[in-house]
């Protein structure tokens, strides 16, 4: 393995991290609710502008900016979910996922309004040399902080998921909501749970990716293709399926443009054609149910 | 009288009424069974009481309470359970998270555990599958476990819709055990049951319901050896004996 081969490793597993915190909001939320929210590209823009208000305009030290922006996208995620989703929630799925997409070409409007279409940075350009599998390769703190912390959270994810009552209660309205209804589960508290960990979680993923681009109306999209091909290719409403999914995006976009296979311009095609492969090899995505017909 | 259902007039959402000034009772320690064809408007009978449905006209009266308007929880923590009709579980889930989160209402986590113990007792055949998801039980194991989640509940009135659909002979005889086992250890239970011979031999009485009006009613012997039952629920050429 080359250096160079270490480095685009590294920046794909970056870049897989981000895309996994994005996908698993998708996932959930499509688990849920049983839509998907195709404005959640725009939370990862929201979670890159507020941290940029709160940090370059109004000069506050990194941690406290991060948290300011959590806390901004969480009540934001809230309210969407109560204003715009709750309304609409009995209704034909295809009615809350064209209000997604209208939510979405609003949102970067808004962003265009406010921000014009000028690019802004939060840069963060001091670079540490880590050395990895003994080959030596450039990463950014932010970089470092993005792996650590995506990593942390997956796995707080999983084990909440898993282990608390909530997370069982969340399952459980995904799983059947009628019977989670007869059971005196509230699926109006789902759906705030859900939105509130799917957006702090593209906010997250849109603070760091702030520090690896450009901040630009429509970065949110970018991120919401690659993510939305992440949740797919695991299966739709898995969380395994979905973190594998990203960091398989993530590596092959990284790997197949930075060794020259795949000219530049063409990688935001990758994410389609890893798709496309997949349904063909295996329509139901790497963790779907194979054994649909047990389930009756 | 520990339920009573008084003209009951139900529909759904703004829908047409399904139901027409409907009267049901339920006694302490019975077992009451109501038949009617499909489409009768049965299973509106059992989500009307479970406040699942717009109700228009009359009440629904547990005890001495009135919980016509009560939201779901409510009407769940006054002590009343309700096993739907098919899919009654959560497939995802495995036996074990099924059965919590029948309890879901329930705060005490010891209580949730002793109970749970006490399920998969009343319920050996699961206790096996406790850590598998449900999706992969057998019809008749998915329908003890919806009994199950509803008896963690510890229920005074446990509402049953259609507890053998899709269940081959066998399994229904168990899973009907297994509603007069629950009858001994004090629940009160009201069945909707398109098995009528089944059902009604198990019950102290039976209604008739027809496009959403009462139609019949009488004790579950009577009902089975009336000659309008026979000929409608019973299949004509059936023996009475053959149930026997
Ligand atoms: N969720 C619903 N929304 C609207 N109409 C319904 C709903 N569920 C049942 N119905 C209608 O109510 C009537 C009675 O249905 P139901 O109570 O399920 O009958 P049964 O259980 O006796 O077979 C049917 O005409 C059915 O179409
Ligand atoms: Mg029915």
């Amino acid at each position: 393995m080359s250096e160079l081969v270490a480095q685009l490793i590294w920046n794909g597993l970056v870049t897989g991290a981000l895309i996994a915190l994005v996908a698993l909001g998708l996932t959930l939320i499509y688990g849920v609710a049983g839509f998907i929210q195709f404005a959640h590209g725009e939370m990862v823009a929201l979670g890159a502008y507020a941290f940029m208000i709160f940090h370059k305009l109004l000069h506050w030290e990194i941690l406290p900016a991060a948290l300011a922006a959590v806390t901004v996208g969480v009540v934001v995620g809230l309210i969407i979910e109560k204003l715009f989703f709750r309304p609409v929630r009995e209704h034909d799925p295809m009615i809350p996922l064209v209000l997604s997409i209208g939510l979405s070409i609003g949102l970067q409007a808004l962003i265009l309004i406010f921000f014009g279409p000028n690019i802004l940075t939060i840069s963060d350009r001091s670079f540490h040399s880590l050395s990895i599998f003994g080959k030596k390769i450039l990463a950014t703190p932010s970089q470092i902080w993005a792996i650590f912390l995506s990593f942390v959270l997956m796995g707080g994810l999983i084990l909440f998921l898993k282990k608390t009552k909530i997370g069982k209660y969340l399952r459980a309205v995904a799983s059947n909501r009628s019977v989670a209804e007869v059971f005196g589960m509230s699926t109006d508290h789902a759906m705030q749970w859900i939105f509130g960990i799917g957006v702090g979680l593209a906010v997250i993923a849109g603070i760091f990716l702030g520090f690896e681009q450009n901040l630009e109306p429509l970065m949110g999209v970018h991120m919401s293709v690659k993510a939305f091909s992440a949740v797919v290719l695991g299966a739709v409403g898995s969380v395994r399926g979905a973190i594998l999914g990203a960091f398989l995006i993530g590596l092959a976009e990284s790997l197949l443009v930075g060794l020259s296979i795949i000219p530049s311009g063409f990688s935001a095609a990758i994410p389609f054609v890893i798709l496309i492969g997949m349904l063909l090899v295996r329509p139901e995505g790497l963790f779907g149910r194979r054994f649909e017909n047990l389930r009756r | 009288m520990i339920l009573e259902i008084q003209n009951l007039t139900a529909g759904y959402k703004s829908g047409p009424s399904i139901l027409h000034d409907v009267n049901f009772c339920l006694h302490e320690n019975e077992i009451v069974t109501i038949i009617g064809p499909n489409g009768a408007g049965k299973s509106t009978v059992l989500k009307s009481i479970f406040g699942l449905t717009n109700v228009r006209k009359g009440n629904v009266t547990h005890g001495s309470r009135d919980i016509t308007d009560l939201p779901t929880d409510g009407i769940i923590r006054s002590g009343i359970a309700f096993v739907a009709q098919g899919d009654n579980v959560f497939p995802d889930l495995t036996v074990q998270e099924n059965l919590e989160m029948g309890a879901f209402i329930r705060t005490s986590r010891k209580e949730v555990q002793e109970k749970q113990e006490e399920v998969f007792h009343f319920f050996p055949s699961l206790k096996k599958y406790r850590s598998q998801k449900s999706a992969l039980l057998s019809g008749g194991e998915r329908q003890m476990l919806a009994l199950g989640m509803a008896l963690m509940l510890s229920p005074e009135i446990l509402l049953l819709d259609e507890p053998s659909i899709g269940l081959a002979p066998k399994i229904i005889n168990e899973v009907f055990e297994k509603i007069q086992k629950i009858k001994s250890t004090g629940t009160s239970i009201l069945m909707v049951e398109q098995n009528a011979i089944k059902a009604l031999e198990i019950s102290d009485r039976g209604y008739v319901l027809e496009l959403g009006k009462n139609a019949l009613e009488g004790t579950g012997k009577e009902l089975l050896k009336n000659p309008k039952v026979g000929e409608l629920y019973l299949g004509k050429k059936q023996k009475l004996e053959e149930g026997k």
